[in-house]
């Protein structure tokens, strides 16, 4: 509706009132209604960002002895994100992250999507099985992280099991291996979250209309066919918000890395979290940090909305 | 008075810290202090077993009412006096109500347990005395840096006192969260130096311990050096004494070098009898101090980590040594040693699992009969024996060198109101005075660790640590070679090193590698902090390195 005024004659010796119509007014209200709100998630979300891009231009610390607003003087234009791109350290650490969470959030939708089309059907235990399944995710990360820490050692009960199950005795330094330490990150990571992929698709899946199977089922179609051509093209969105979830979380994944590894030995399972919070709370360099943040803000700001195209484009395909 | 010869001594020169007594003295005085509790000790002992509750005495300062309390008591013109007396002084708004001190939640119950039972804590003895309540701020020891560093941001000044690691003292000076102590130093005269309440290894020591590029800024209150114990049963055993002598050629004696250690760690490292040859940590956070041990004892008298320009010295012939040899013995400890802390290394000893280990102080505090790690009842308290820390044969003279780190220190936050910071250095100069600091590291409700001279004396310490243990303390304590301490960016330094040698330790690279890849990670830091600043600052923190090669020479 476009806006239009409704201008009456004048009558009587009245003047004239312009009266605008009614969309437009509401319109106004709600504006103005809305406006607190606005104004303060602006301030909640533009000041942190406006400072971070601040410090991240200039060299200034907590141990500077100035206070965060005089940062000016120790300006420094784009040199920290000239040093964080040009650190073999943090390019490795983005590269170990990005390979962490590409392997991490694809076996857990492998796992959580098995898992959930196994959930689909009715029986015995089902819903003692589900709650069961969600624990992990239930458990606080630093908890479970402690817990790993213990089951892995070399000496521990996970080697324990496999000598058990394998022949000779296996002694897998789990983390202290230069190899190993990376995939038992990766592992805690795949224990404690594949839960939530297969509730997310637990949910989608069930939210697929019945009458759709019960009409492939009449045509005959096999498993599959009703898979490939029924279940996955309505689902579709909800795999992709729930990699694109995963993938964000498992991207600053932290608690894991730290209580395992800290990071080691060396930094063969240092993940981009882990880095930052080491130079952030261990070295206290906050400017630098401020601006690997950015750059990691960056990409996966990227990394979701190129994810995030195929359900816009379905969305735009729909309207 | 009776006590008399306990008494501090006051500081004749009127300097600011007393007179400084030499390594020498200290050394002599810590000895013979040992030597005369042998024998005196049982006696005094049992005097204080039997002694009625006593009375302050008219003009001493300090604790009372339970039998011994007379051991911490102090005249009115001394450290701990003068502080009571300036605090108890204080007018109008210059005296707070209460003052509010971060502390980690271990070192707490020093100050807050009564101790003995029923004896009034010294925190509330504190309010007793100058009307000045204290309140205590539970601040984890793992995030302390952390904490502090976000307080200095934010000019957060809702505690008068905050606690820090040793390390941390450069960068939170020049954060402004320390106020510079210099001026109440000079008032006020603290017992820092002096030969018979100071600390172990005298001016060197508080040098070590409280200053940062020539003023003081801290007041530490722990001891956190390393001690080298070893299961005498094992050297002891005639049987274990001529294997060895077959095998290396040599008796089976307390290791005196590196390389005897490595010998004796290859010789006991006996897996399937749940015996590791050597446990010393080498995980992320905790081994690098072992490195610095091995590393600091590759000169004579020392081995610094950079020259007077702040060139890196650790990638030279010394660094190369001291990682090879730790990488050579890596094989003789854990399996996981690349993660073990402390908590696995003193379980397994508490059950005798290793033949040798490298710990704070306290190891043999709580290693005792029936305590927290003796769960197999194996009793390894009677079987634990300190030693002074292995060296180098450098140039045909043994070096050694044992070393510290975290080691809780004090400091008066300069954003808390600037009218309390007088009572809040009170109150530091109190409790890190001799007689008062004794009482608190006696006390088994904390963590803080011997660091006066006397200490050594205590009973209830050398009870407590056990007496073989507190005469090693005094012995090699005077020739400590500092960690990574005293710079802006301390922490900066140390985590480069940890994670090099982490890489070395794991074979990701060569020792070379790994000791280049540091020198240059701490040329970039000390560029980044100004190299002129941090030259200052490296040349003035000399005056806390030693200047003897092996302080315990002659006396093992």
């Amino acid at each position: 509706m476009g806006i239009a005024t409704d201008t009456t004659t004048p009558a009587d010796g009245v003047p004239a009132v312009t009266v605008l119509p009614e969309g437009h007014h509401h319109r106004h209200i709600s504006r103005m209604l809305i406006l607190p709100g606005v104004v303060l998630l602006l301030l909640l979300v533009l000041f942190p960002v406006v400072m971070e891009v601040y410090i991240s231009l200039t060299t200034w610390t907590p141990t500077s002895g100035s206070q965060w607003y005089l940062a000016y003087r120790d300006w420094t234009w784009f040199s920290n994100y000239w040093d964080g791109l040009t650190s073999p350290s943090f390019l490795h650490a983005l590269l170990r992250t990005v390979v962490i969470t590409i392997a991490a959030t694809g076996i857990e939708f492998l796992l959580g999507f098995g898992l959930a089309l196994l959930f689909l059907e009715k029986f015995l235990g089902r819903q003692v099985l589900t709650v069961l399944f969600l624990v992990p995710m239930m458990i606080v990360p630093a908890v479970s992280g402690f817990v790993f820490y213990l089951l892995l050692q070399t000496n521990g009960p996970v080697n324990y099991i496999l000598t058990a199950l394998l022949p000779g005795t296996v002694e897998l330094q789990w983390l202290t291996n230069p190899s190993l330490a990376p995939i038992s990150v990766t592992l805690v990571d795949i224990w404690q979250w594949t839960p939530l992929m297969f509730l997310i698709l637990l949910a989608g899946l069930m939210a697929v209309p019945e009458d759709q199977i019960q009409a492939a089922d009449i045509l005959g179609a096999s498993w599959y066919q009703k898979l490939r051509h029924v279940v996955m093209p309505i689902v579709k969105p909800i795999i992709l918000i729930a990699l694109i979830i995963r993938g964000m979380e498992a991207f600053k994944i932290f608690d894991a890395a730290w209580l395992l590894t800290q990071g080691g030995p060396g930094e063969v399972s240092s993940t981009i979290s882990v880095k930052l919070y080491r130079e952030a709370f261990q070295n206290s360099q906050w400017s630098y940090v401020a601006a690997l943040a950015i750059v990691v803000m960056i990409i996966v700001s990227v990394a979701a909305s190129q994810a995030i195209k195929p359900l816009e484009q379905r969305q735009g395909g729909a309207s | 008075m009776e006590q008399q010869s306990n008494h501090p001594q006051e500081h004749p020169d009127g300097t600011p810290g007393g007179p400084r007594a030499t390594r020498r003295q200290v050394v002599a005085a810590g000895a013979a202090a040992g030597l005369g509790l042998a024998i005196a000790g049982p006696a005094a002992a049992g005097t204080a077993k039997t002694a009625k509750r006593t009375r302050v005495a008219r003009s001493m300062g300090g604790p009372s009412g339970w039998p011994g309390a007379e051991r911490y008591q102090y005249p009115p013109n001394s450290a701990p006096g003068r502080a009571v007396a300036a605090a108890k002084a204080l007018k109008g708004p210059n005296k707070p109500y209460q003052l509010v001190v971060g502390m980690y939640p271990g070192s707490i119950g020093n100050y807050s347990t009564p101790f003995p039972k029923g004896a009034t804590p010294p925190a509330q003895l504190w309010q007793q005395l100058t009307g000045i309540k204290i309140k205590f701020v539970a601040v984890d020891a793992a995030q302390a840096y952390a904490k502090n560093t976000r307080m200095a941001a934010t000019r957060d000044g809702s505690m008068n006192i905050v606690q820090l690691g040793m390390a941390d003292t450069g960068d939170l000076a020049e954060a402004g969260l320390l106020r510079d102590l210099s001026d109440f130093v000079g008032q006020y005269r603290p017992d820092w130096n002096d030969p018979k309440w100071g600390y172990l290894g005298g001016n060197t020591t508080t040098q070590m311990f409280n200053y940062y590029n020539g003023k003081p800024y801290a007041v530490a209150s722990d001891g956190d050096y390393q001690v080298f114990v070893i299961r005498k049963d094992l050297w002891d055993s005639p049987k274990e004494q001529a294997a060895f002598k077959a095998k290396y050629g040599y008796a089976l004696a307390p290791p005196k070098t590196w390389d005897q250690q490595a010998d004796m760690a290859e010789f006991f490292h006996r897996p399937d009898q749940n015996l590791l040859g050597a446990t010393d940590l080498r995980s992320p956070a905790w081994g690098w101090i072992n490195f610095v041990m091995r590393y600091t004892s590759t000169g004579n008298p020392v081995a610094y980590y950079w020259d007077d320009n702040m060139k890196p010295l650790i990638n030279g012939p010394g660094g190369l040594k001291a990682l090879n040899h730790m990488i050579k013995t890596t094989k003789f400890g854990s399996k996981d040693a690349l993660s073990w802390v402390w908590p696995e290394q003193y379980q397994n000893w508490g059950d005798g699992g290793a033949a040798m280990t490298i710990a704070f102080t306290n190891l043999t505090k709580f290693q005792k009969k029936g305590g927290p790690f003796d769960k197999s009842g194996f009793d390894v308290g009677s079987k634990t024996h300190a030693i002074p820390m292995p060296g180098w044969n450098v140039g045909g003279k043994l070096v050694r060198h044992t070393s510290l780190y975290f080691n809780a220190s004090n400091g008066v936050n300069k954003f808390s109101p600037s009218k309390y910071h007088e009572a809040a250095y009170l109150f530091l100069q109190w409790v890190a005075s001799g007689p008062i600091y004794t009482w608190l590291t006696a006390n088994p409700g904390g963590y803080q660790d011997p660091c006066k001279v006397a200490c050594l004396t205590d009973p209830l310490v050398r009870s407590s640590y056990t007496p073989r243990t507190v005469d090693v303390i005094a012995m090699t304590l005077p020739g400590a070679a500092p960690s990574i301490t005293a710079l802006k960016g301390a922490n900066e330094y140390i985590q480069a090193l940890d994670i090099n040698l982490q890489k070395a330790l794991s074979g990701q690279v060569s020792p070379q590698a790994a000791l280049d890849a540091v020198a240059k990670s701490w040329d970039q830091t000390t560029n980044k902090v100004g190299r002129a600043k941090q030259i200052a600052a490296w040349r003035a923190s000399k005056a806390g390195w030693p200047k003897i090669a092996d302080s315990a020479r002659g006396k093992v």
